[in-house]
């Protein structure tokens, strides 16, 4: 992650150079895309709640005081989103009685290789605590470096470590 | 180490970091900003706007009456007059209010009492006769 440029865009983008935000957005949605697709109960959402995030981006960074890295501010953003979503979604989910109907219809919405792919990655690490759960994400399936997924945590490295090393233990598949 | 989970889990990774944003998502964040500022114009007022707005209209109000021509106010004692008055109040004789003997309609009671102590015949042959002209009065004048 390019720690460097991203604050130089966001420097820019605050002096009024809108396509400093562009570049910004296009290096990044790539990636927040996948997290809010790994994250969401429903995969589906996942293009609406990447766009909140920029949308709130396109206003929260030009406030931005560069006290973390300007992926972190946007990670954390994308949570908050997610958070949102999914409870909405729970709160629906506990309307309709007939709960069971409601996820078969959705996954045959969504009845794509790449949903098969999430899904079976949201089966294998299900069982992990919210924690473990994230350090596995953004250290073994978006590869990110200890300091990198430390800093998006908020969280020290050595931390991420001991999550990281908890994760494996539980599920054999993670230890490749 | 597995080589069967290692192959597994290097799959999994690979069909997740092949996952791409289907849109550009940039072009639709400065949309859905702008709609989102437009929208806020016309919901709740902002604080700064309303107090602007109030602020100018109380000094047009204020520039307005300083603006009004003198002779609107001919007539009309102004602050200076008004403090300086006296007034009071003092009651004439075309002021007075008439009273009950001048409504011509009631007669003067106390004629009507002199009138019967001048009778010195008159007495009231019995108390019954006595007791109906005092009710009498006292219904007449009440």
């Amino acid at each position: 992650m390019d720690a460097l440029s991203d604050k130089e865009l966001v420097r820019r983008y605050r002096q009024g150079d809108n396509s400093a935000f562009t570049q910004l957005v296009k290096q990044h949605q790539d990636r927040l895309y996948r997290l809010a697709c790994i994250n969401l109960y429903h995969e589906q959402d996942a293009m609406d709640v990447t766009q909140e995030v920029f949308t709130r981006a396109c206003k929260g960074l030009k406030q931005f005081r560069f006290h973390s890295e300007p992926f972190t501010w946007l990670y954390s953003t994308l949570k908050n989103v997610c958070f949102e979503y999914n409870r909405k979604h729970s709160r629906d989910k506990e309307k309709h009685h007939d709960s069971d109907n409601l996820m078969l219809q959705i996954e045959d919405r969504s009845n794509t290789e790449t949903t098969q792919y999430l899904i079976e990655i949201k089966e294998l690490i299900k069982k992990l605590p919210e924690r473990q759960y994230e350090v596995v994400i953004l250290r073994i399936f978006e590869g990110l470096s200890i300091n990198d997924t430390a800093m998006m945590m908020k969280c020290r490295p050595g931390t991420v470590k001991a999550l990281l090393n908890k994760a494996q233990k539980k599920i054999s598949v993670l230890q490749g | 180490m597995n080589s069967q989970n290692k192959d597994k889990l290097d799959n999994l990774i690979q069909q997740y970091r092949s996952i791409s944003a289907p849109t550009d998502f940039s072009i639709k964040a400065y949309n859905s900003q702008a709609d989102r500022t437009i929208a806020s114009w016309f919901s709740m007022p902002s604080l700064p706007v309303t107090a602007s707005l109030l602020t100018v209209f109380l000094i047009a109000g204020v520039v307005i009456q300083q603006n009004l021509p003198k002779q609107a106010f001919d007539g009309y004692p102004d602050m200076g007059q008004l403090s300086s008055m006296n007034i009071s109040l003092h009651h004439t004789d075309s002021d007075k209010m008439p009273g009950l003997t001048d409504l011509g309609q009631i007669p003067d009671l106390t004629s009507i009492h002199m009138e019967i102590k001048q009778q010195p015949n008159h007495k009231p042959e019995n108390k019954i006769q006595q007791h109906q002209e005092t009710k009498y009065f006292i219904h007449t004048f009440s």
